[in-house]
């Protein structure tokens, strides 16, 4: 199918790769099917595009980049929702947000969005303990920010992705319990 | 909304499986024991708001975000080279992972949550 979007122009995506998030993202929660965009100019960004609203789109990024020792435990209730048989099943995704005064990007490390990319199930879940931060700062005024002098390069041909396992966006620390 | 006067150790319960006590009552604040089962999750209310504030920020960044995000790899790769994260907490086995050691998973675990 093809679907609009305010960023991307016209995307070709597969059903195969619609993503449901039966409770939305808050406070989007009546939009409940997603994909992933992914451009060249702009890895290792992915960007999750609502199907039902274009202008809704969230730059997201594997957490591992962010903290390499990122970790979720994923609770029953949450993994019961995700359909999850166990941590292979699982993607975990961040979103980041750009924020002025103070001029900086943050990483949600408190709330990643977990797919399972199997049955293509995503929820945005709430880590029940409070190590990592909801604004967990990625780049500041402190850091050099530079625009890219490729940054227009590759603007052309989106194309709908899957949550890849080899891009490391699963991975065994996404844990689940274990069936009982 | 169902309004109940509690005293110091009473007790409400909410279906079967939880229970909410109170701790102790000082001034404005009152300190809440949870018992509710592994599977139910409890946060503060300011978590939930703030996720949601924050979703919406990210959302706001779909244009400011790009130049921005350009520089991640970059950003993020010096960011770790400065300081690399110390891990937090290391899970081998499930059955290691503190929730599990306090409790059999399936059994009630019980969170105090201060609420003002």
């Amino acid at each position: 199918m093809e679907i609009h979007t305010a960023r991307f122009g016209t995307v070709r995506v597969r059903p195969t790769e619609v993503i449901a998030f039966p409770k939305g993202i808050p406070p989007f929660t009546a939009l409940s099917r997603y994909c992933l965009i992914e451009l060249a100019s702009e890895a290792p960004v992915q960007w999750l595009q609502c199907l039902e609203e274009p202008a809704l789109a969230f730059a997201t990024v594997n957490p591992m980049l962010i903290a390499p020792d990122y970790e979720v435990e994923i609770t029953e209730a949450d993994a019961r929702d995700l359909h999850l048989r166990g941590p292979d099943d699982a993607a975990l995704l961040v979103l980041l947000a750009a924020h002025e005064n103070p001029r900086r990007v943050t990483a949600n490390l408190r709330a990643p969005i977990v797919i399972n990319h199997v049955r293509r199930l995503g929820k945005q879940v709430i880590l029940p303990a409070a190590h990592y931060s909801i604004q967990h700062v990625v780049c500041s005024d402190d850091d050099t920010i530079s625009t890219s002098p490729n940054a227009q390069e590759e603007r052309s041909a989106p194309s709908a992705v899957q949550a890849r396992r080899d891009q490391g966006c699963l991975s065994s620390r996404a844990r689940s319990p274990r069936a009982s | 909304m169902l309004v109940l006067s509690r005293k110091v150790s009473e007790s409400i319960m909410i279906g079967d499986d939880v229970e909410v006590c109170i701790v102790s009552v000082r001034g404005d604040q009152v300190r809440l024991g949870i018992t509710a089962p592994a599977s139910v999750t409890v946060h503060r209310k300011e978590v939930y708001e703030a996720v949601r504030a924050e979703n919406e920020a990210a959302a706001r960044s779909r244009d400011s975000a790009a130049e921005l995000m350009r520089s991640l790899a970059s950003a993020s790769r010096s960011h770790r080279e400065k300081k690399r994260p110390t891990p937090l907490k290391t899970l081998t086995n499930p059955d290691e992972s503190p929730t599990n050691r306090a409790n059999p998973s399936r059994s009630a675990r019980r969170r105090n949550t201060t609420c003002r």
